[in-house]
């Protein structure tokens, strides 16, 4: 392991990117583009790149001194980040324009991080073009979106886009067991995190973790057509959640807004349970490999491949319409009186 | 300076020739890097690649002084415009310009415009300076300074689509008769935004993506200067997957070249890239032909093992189907395909491989997948999903699956007719499974004779036994010999039995299958136990279960077995035994 691995030493996962990283530190491109899904550690590798790269120490990254210690902090005077939080207009692009033509303060070069650069508008992005393409010697951009197609094509192509994957569960286990977190425990936190290292880390100390599994993985067999029934069932599920959500109190911020996501982002796990439970009907009827290994196969075969996938698709759907602001409970109701077999 | 000394001890640390990357020295001493796409930008009309229409008309109005006053370069990201534009002003104020029109590039004047100092040359980002505000200061500018030197004075506005409405009509009439020796370049890559009365006042050269050919000889040039160990088949990937961008493939190339040390190989490239192998798609290919879902979900498992990302691949089979589509139907696929040989070798054997309904099909679900990629879904659940629908058609009810079923049945019967069917020339690694096409499934009858079986039907025996015969299928093409599985296997095989008998049997049979586990292995015979007594009576009397059950099986075992059924725990179990495996609602 290279000095420079050291620093991302408690990042899980991603060891092609962030050996690509480590490599770049010494001579790094004008410009990044972090691409992947939310929670796969996007931003935690962002912030360690920028520690690397405004670190005064060649070798030894540890995280450990004042310069590191700073940027994690976000308090580094050369590592500007821009407030994506109410969106990323062109007053924010125009600013960072003017930052980018100071010289840096104390680090040998400048970082600007963009934590949530798929906000940013058409015409930020624009007003960014020629500073991203030909900034001057001693600044490095890092943009961090979810998709490269929440950017404009002429930005990522001024970028050099690093993809992040979701993590491989096994690694994922290996990762929550070496942090000192018990195997039985670590498996179903990794099942439930669906591969992103963030979330997997805020369940972990929730004894409900378990149960949240369980009970989503019963959807399939109790969703009904019966109006009534499809929505105390969605009350049900919805209640699933606050558990999880109250033991990941320390590690979620008290913000409402990040309450409000981090309770999307348990739903959509466990709407993905439900996915993953259809596609294993379909697969175990097409003799493919599945992955809850403890759902009862005469159950899994009580649905046809046909259906299995009809319904697999409609439950991702939904996955994705509750980003959309919608009363979840309804959208919920609505899924399960879909899925239901009669 | 401390910071600076550092800096240096990395460099060191990692030393150029280790990393073999461009950089040069700037004067503060510092030590700057360029990106590879700066480093090479071109500096004369020959070096622009993929673009001689418009550089070669360029070249000669320079040449024979016939400038046009404002000219819109319009075309892709990465194709050369500002670069052009750049390369323009140069032409124009090169001291010792060349009979053809290109600048010398160490005189002055163009050393002066490569490092971005020039007095003449005023390169306007267009798109953070967009009010009408900053075009009548840039007027200003334009009337009443005179150039230094007596040269032309040339104004880039790079990014003109941004301008605002009004700083697009502020500009209309300098545009339409700047003093003499004023000579501006609209550099855009969406032209159509720009006012129409803008347009007309200039003269427009439109770029074009630029063919993976020349990106790849232009890629070969650069990485032979950056000394970097590279072959042909990468270099076209690289290019491929620029999108005829030549920026992003030098961008592509350098982070290819950074992760492998200098080495740019087929591996470097789908590890940087997170691309599949070369042999993902001929074993997707291999899987929709024999509609084998198994092999198609073991294929995700193992590109996201490696760590592969899933939405390229996703997007790269849209691609590759799409090739596959037009082997089908263009008999001249090199002239219309800008792809090397293995590629086109690739799509046309897969053509042969899939009837044109099935590759239709792909190309719709893979696109589909895309888009809801893209919408947020999650990967390897979305790309399962694909998976199972592209290798069973069944399984999705929409008229594109119906023909694809149809198509696959006509070709069935007519290359193969019943007594003598061909295994197919392909040799392939997974066992063909089991045919179930719904049209071709018998659930209700075996389709074979029942050879005489061993029936005992005396009810107090504690194991009864049904000798199923080796299955007959007349299209296995060769006797398959007796097996001894291990328990074991047994066990690993039984939940793919299970679910698949739940088709064959047929639901009267199934309501008496489905509560049964595996119980022994006794020499070839699989002995299932059942747990309720009625059961085992009805299926021992009923020895067509059994053959169907012998079957599957040995088609999952690979050889023959003999089933048979006997009372879980060697007790017949009352029938009014709660059952212990729930149902399904």
């Amino acid at each position: 392991m290279s000095d420079q691995m050291r620093l991302f030493g408690d990042v899980v996962g991603h060891q092609r990117v962030l050996e690509l990283l480590a490599r770049e530190v010494a001579a790094p491109a004008n410009a990044y583009l972090f691409v992947g899904a939310a929670g796969v550690g996007k931003a935690t590798v962002a912030r360690r790149f920028s520690a690397l790269l405004l670190c005064p120490e060649a070798g030894g990254h540890t995280g450990e001194c004042r310069s590191c210690r700073r940027v994690m902090s976000a308090a580094h005077p050369d590592l500007i980040e821009p407030d994506a939080r109410q969106g990323l207009g062109v007053d924010q692009a125009r600013s960072t324009i003017h930052q980018a033509s100071l010289s840096p303060v104390e680090a040998a070069r400048k970082v600007f991080l963009f934590d949530d650069a798929g906000t940013m508008t058409d015409q930020a992005a624009n007003a960014l073009l020629k500073t991203l393409e030909e900034p001057t010697a001693t600044s490095v951009f890092v943009l961090v979106a979810e998709f490269e197609e929440q950017l404009p094509t002429t930005v990522a192509s001024r970028c050099r886009t690093i993809h992040f994957g979701r993590v491989g569960e096994p690694m994922l286990v290996s990762a929550l067991v070496e942090r000192g977190v018990e195997e039985a425990q670590a498996r179903v936190v990794a099942g439930l995190a669906g591969g992103r290292p963030g979330l997997a880390f805020s369940l972990l100390h929730s004894d409900a973790a378990s149960a949240f599994r369980q009970q989503w993985l019963a959807v399939p067999s109790r969703a009904s057509s019966r109006p009534g029934e499809s929505f105390r069932l969605a009350a049900e599920m919805l209640a699933t959640v606050e558990p999880l959500l109250e033991d990941a109190g320390e590690e979620l911020p008290k913000d409402e807004r990040m309450r409000r996501r981090g309770r999307l982002a348990l739903l959509s796990a466990g709407l993905e349970l439900v996915a993953s439970w259809y596609l294993d009907a379909a697969a175990v009827q097409l003799g493919g490999p599945i992955r809850n290994k403890d759902v009862p196969l005469a159950m899994l075969t009580s649905v046809t491949p046909g259906d299995a996938v009809t319904r697999a698709e409609r439950t991702l759907d939904a996955a994705v319409d509750l980003e959309a602001n919608l009363r979840p409970q309804l959208l919920l109701a609505d899924l399960f009186a879909d899925l239901a077999l009669d | 300076m401390e910071s600076i000394g550092t800096l240096g001890g990395i460099l060191n640390l990692w030393g150029p020739a280790q990393l073999g990357c461009g950089r040069r020295a700037v004067a503060s001493g510092a030590v700057e890097y360029q990106a590879l796409y700066r480093k090479y930008r071109p500096q004369t009309f020959e070096d622009v690649i993929g673009q001689s229409h418009v550089t070669s008309t360029l070249a000669r109005e320079v040449a024979e002084g016939h400038v046009a006053h404002a000219y819109l370069f319009a075309g892709p990201r990465g194709t050369g415009k500002t670069t052009t534009a750049r390369i323009l002003a140069k032409a124009l104020n090169c001291e010792n310009r060349a009979a053809d029109g290109s600048p010398d590039n160490i005189c002055p004047s163009c050393v002066a415009i490569t490092e971005g100092h020039s007095l003449d040359v005023m390169e306007m980002d267009a798109a953070s300076h967009n009010s009408v505000d900053d075009i009548r200061e840039m007027r200003i500018s334009v009337t009443t300074v005179a150039s230094a030197s007596g040269a032309r004075r040339v104004f880039i506005l790079d990014e003109a689509h941004m301008l605002s409405k009004a700083a697009g009509n502020a500009l209309l009439k300098t545009l339409e008769e700047p003093p003499d020796g004023v000579h501006f370049v609209l550099a855009t890559t969406e032209p159509y935004k720009l006012l129409d009365t803008i347009r007309s006042r200039s003269q427009r050269f439109d770029f074009h993506t630029i063919s993976i050919e020349s990106l790849a000889a232009h890629l070969g040039r650069i990485s032979d200067l950056e000394g970097y160990r590279s072959d042909a088949v990468a270099l076209t990937a690289v290019a491929r997957h620029a999108l005829g961008s030549a920026r992003d493939a030098l961008s592509l190339l350098e982070q290819v070249a950074a992760l492998g040390n200098g080495v740019v190989d087929p591996t470097g490239v789908n590890r940087a890239l997170g691309l599949a192998d070369g042999d993902a798609f001929a074993t997707l290919v291999d899987a929709i032909d024999a509609q084998d879902a198994k092999s198609a979900l073991e294929l995700v498992a193992r590109l996201a093992s490696e760590g592969a990302d899933l939405r390229r691949f996703v997007s790269e089979a849209v691609g590759f189907f799409r090739g596959v589509f037009l082997a089908h139907y263009a008999p001249n696929l090199a002239e219309i395909a800008d792809e090397p040989a293995e590629v086109l070798h690739a799509w046309n054997q897969a053509s042969e491989r899939l009837p044109a309904s099935d590759v239709l099909r792909a190309v719709d679900i893979m696109g589909e997948s895309l888009i809801k990629l893209r919408e947020g879904r999650e990967e390897r659940l979305m790309l399962e999903l694909a998976m199972i629908k592209l290798t069973r058609p069944e399984t999705s009810s929409d008229p594109a699956a119906l023909q694809a079923r149809l198509d696959r049945l006509e070709r069935r019967v007519s290359a193969n007719p019943p007594e003598s069917r061909d295994p197919g020339p392909e040799v392939r690694s997974a066992p063909e499974p089991v045919v179930t096409t719904p049209a071709e499934r018998s659930p209700v009858d075996p389709p074979f004779d029942p050879p005489p079986a061993f029936v005992d039907e005396s009810p107090e025996r504690p194991m009864e036994l049904v000798e199923a015969a080796a299955p007959l299928d007349a299209g296995e093409p060769e006797a398959r010999s007796r097996v001894e599985p291990t328990f074991a296997q047994f066990e690993a095989a039984w939940p793919a039995l299970f679910a698949g008998l739940r088709d064959l049997l047929g639901a009267r049979r199934w309501a008496l299958f489905r509560e049964t586990e595996p119980a022994a292995v006794e020499g070839s015979t699989l002995v299932i136990g059942v747990k309720h007594d009625f059961h085992l009576r009805a299926l021992v009397a009923d020895d067509s279960t059994a053959k169907i059950v012998a079957t599957r099986a040995g088609d999952l075992l690979g050889g023959d077995v003999a089933v048979a059924f006997r009372a879980t725990d060697g007790e017949a179990a009352p029938v009014a035994a709660e059952p212990e495996v729930p149902c399904g609602p």
